[in-house]
């Protein structure tokens, strides 16, 4: 994939207007569903404490097991506890997670991608042997038990556990870009005038592997969300944080005569899930260099 | 290099990957404050008093090094020998041993089902790109990526076993007559199995029907698939005998990595479903904080993803001769 932009012919219009990519953004379909979802679930997640109709935590006793009406949208649970208003709430320790652990994920993987990228050698070996075999496991194993080890399971613990064992795919990534970027004549040139290796990982390199890390940290906040999600449903999270899982958790022995409990909850880890692989999949086609060339 | 030696090669790769999986599965559960043992008896309401903590802090080997700990660990896991539970006292390996059928049956049905369901599929889209039936496909991928498994199986629930009341909501028999025959206990698994395996088999299907269609795509496009076009073929040896070999390639690195995510999902889907396998008792050890049965089923876990990525490796350099030599 040439993502040096000298197959393109106005390379200015691609990579110097952030206005002409996001103008992009906005005409591609499926970027543009993903970011009116994202940004409303945002929104939805900063003002559900003063918008939300009752409190989270305020049981109704009268009414549990309350279908939906008009004063209960979503209904109540075993609890009597309002679901629109946790299912509002909810919305926060979601995002937070999926959006901490992937700002974890970019501090370990792109740094870390960079250097054994641009220097190889034998550090890059042995990162890359490491890499290898901790994809090779089954990551939600390693997640349960490092989870379990910490006596208070609350979203910290659950963002340093995703951030430390997901990083290495981001590693990857960064590092093949910059294994072929390092050898474009950019680099060279910049190397021939004796610029530092910091100043040419960072200014010269890395702003060329932006489109492929942004990508993959767009896709990566909904698999965060949905790991969060498994996490929580499993009951292995601290049950006084508002989770959708949990929520989703606590409704299944009432399903066959509570289904609003369990239902709500999941649609919405389904929405905020699929806005961010929606926005992950537009910004693909958006910077994917090689098939824009094909269509136009 | 032959075929043969391939494997050796790639069998003997094995052995650092094992010892790392144990070097991380025994110092993440060591990592517990207070070493494991402690967290599983002097719990916040425990009663136990600290002579008795030392004295099964000494039967379970806590007070060796922790060096020495994990290389007994290590050899008694050659010999068959898990450790020993420590809610019921009971060897991990039999525990185990219970559980895997099940985790088995489930994940390799969910397997072939996604494979059966992708491939054709992803075929047809790559052929009618831009068709009704691509878009609906593509759509349709794309809401299965995003749906949490257990989300997926309670909707499956919902509709299939309580409103049409096809399948049971949960379990994997049902014990009827005393004495059932083969056939009908694998029918009433059979039965048992089908919403939790759909429930399974939905990522990897949606994420191999992309996959095989882009491939395929990029695939038709290919200067060979033009000569044989030209040669004056028929369309369906163009597609099933020139095309599809080299779309099965890619699909195979990603179905050995679909493995470990079946496995995965399997805990969840079966704690959905109270599918009595390796998932359901990983989530009850962990409620227990019963090491050793987190460290065997984990290690159990790794062993089975490395054999199935061992196979995918043999069969990617069988269909590609480039990888040999």
């Amino acid at each position: 994939m040439s993502q040096t932009g000298k197959d393109n012919k106005n390379e200015q219009d691609q990579y110097g207007s952030t206005s002409y990519i996001i103008k992009k953004i906005f005409r591609n379909p499926s970027s543009l569903g993903g970011l009116v979802i994202i940004i409303g679930m945002s929104i939805i997640a900063i003002i559900s404490p003063y918008v939300a109709p009752y409190h989270p935590d305020k049981n109704f006793w009268d009414y549990s097991y309350g279908s939906p009406n008009t004063a209960h949208i979503m209904g109540t649970d075993h609890l009597g506890r309002d679901v629109f208003s946790r299912v509002l709430i909810g919305a926060r320790a979601s995002l937070i997670i999926g959006i901490g652990a992937t700002l974890l994920v970019l501090l370990i993987g792109v740094p870390l991608g960079a250097i054994v990228g641009y220097y190889g050698g034998l550090v890059d070996n042995i990162i890359m042997k490491f890499t290898d075999i901790l994809l090779t496991f089954p990551s939600i194993f390693l997640l349960i038990i490092l989870v379990s080890v910490f006596s208070v399971k609350g979203i910290g613990a659950v963002i340093l556990s995703m951030g430390v064992l997901g990083w290495m795919s981001m590693c990857r990534v960064v590092r093949g870009q910059f294994l072929s970027l390092k050898e474009a004549t950019y680099v060279k040139a910049a190397r021939g005038l004796g610029y530092s290796n910091k100043r040419i990982i960072f200014r010269h390199i890395l702003p060329n592997t932006l489109s492929p890390i942004l990508v993959m940290g767009t896709l990566r906040i909904g698999t965060a969300i949905m790991s969060a999600a498994g996490l929580s449903f499993l009951g292995l999270m601290d049950p006084s944080i508002i989770m959708w899982g949990t929520m989703v958790n606590l409704g299944l022995p009432y399903m066959s005569f509570a289904w609003w409990i369990s239902t709500f909850p999941g649609l919405f880890i389904f929405i905020t899930v699929l806005g961010f692989n929606l926005l992950g999949d537009g910004l693909r086609d958006v910077f994917d260099v090689k098939r824009r060339g094909l269509r136009e | 290099m032959g075929l043969k030696s391939y494997i050796l090669k790639r069998t003997l790769l094995m052995i650092p990957t094992f010892f790392a999986l144990t070097i991380i599965t025994f110092f993440i559960s060591r990592l517990a404050p207070g070493g494991p043992l402690k967290y599983f008896i002097l719990g916040p309401e425990s009663q136990i008093s600290m002579e008795s903590y030392l004295i099964l802090s000494h039967k379970y080997g806590f007070d060796k090094p922790l060096w020495v700990q994990y290389v007994t660990w290590i050899k008694n896991i050659f010999l068959g020998d898990f450790g020993t539970s420590y809610a019921n006292y009971q060897p991990v390996t039999l525990l185990m041993a219970k559980r895997i059928i099940p985790t088995l049956v489930l994940t390799s049905t969910s397997f072939f089902l996604s494979l059966i369901i992708s491939i054709p599929l992803g075929i047809i889209c790559a052929l009618k790109n831009n068709s009704y039936i691509d878009f609906f496909a593509r759509i349709t991928t794309l809401i299965g990526m995003s749906m949490p498994s257990f989300w997926e199986g309670l909707l499956l629930i919902y509709f299939f076993a309580l409103y049409l009341g096809w399948f049971p909501t949960l379990g994997y028999q049902t014990i009827t007559s005393i004495n059932p025959t083969t056939w009908e206990s694998m029918k009433d698994i059979a039965w048992h199995l089908f919403l939790p395996a759909l429930t399974l088999a939905t990522g990897s299907l949606v994420l191999v029907t992309r996959l095989v269609r882009s491939t395929m795509l990029d695939v038709l496009r290919q200067d060979y698939i033009m000569t044989a076009r030209a040669k004056g073929l028929k369309e369906r040896i163009v597609i099933l005998k020139h095309a599809l070999r080299n779309v099965l390639l890619p699909v195979v690195t990603i179905i050995g990595l679909r493995i470990g995510f079946l496995l995965s999902g399997a805990v969840i889907v079966e704690t959905m479903f109270a599918w009595p396998g390796l998932g359901t008792l990983m989530i009850e050890a962990v409620y227990s904080r019963d090491y050793p049965i987190i460290m065997g089923i984990t290690m159990l876990v790794g062993i089975m993803v490395m054999i199935a990525n061992l196979f995918t490796d043999i069969i990617y350099a069988y269909l590609d001769p480039r990888i040999r030599y």
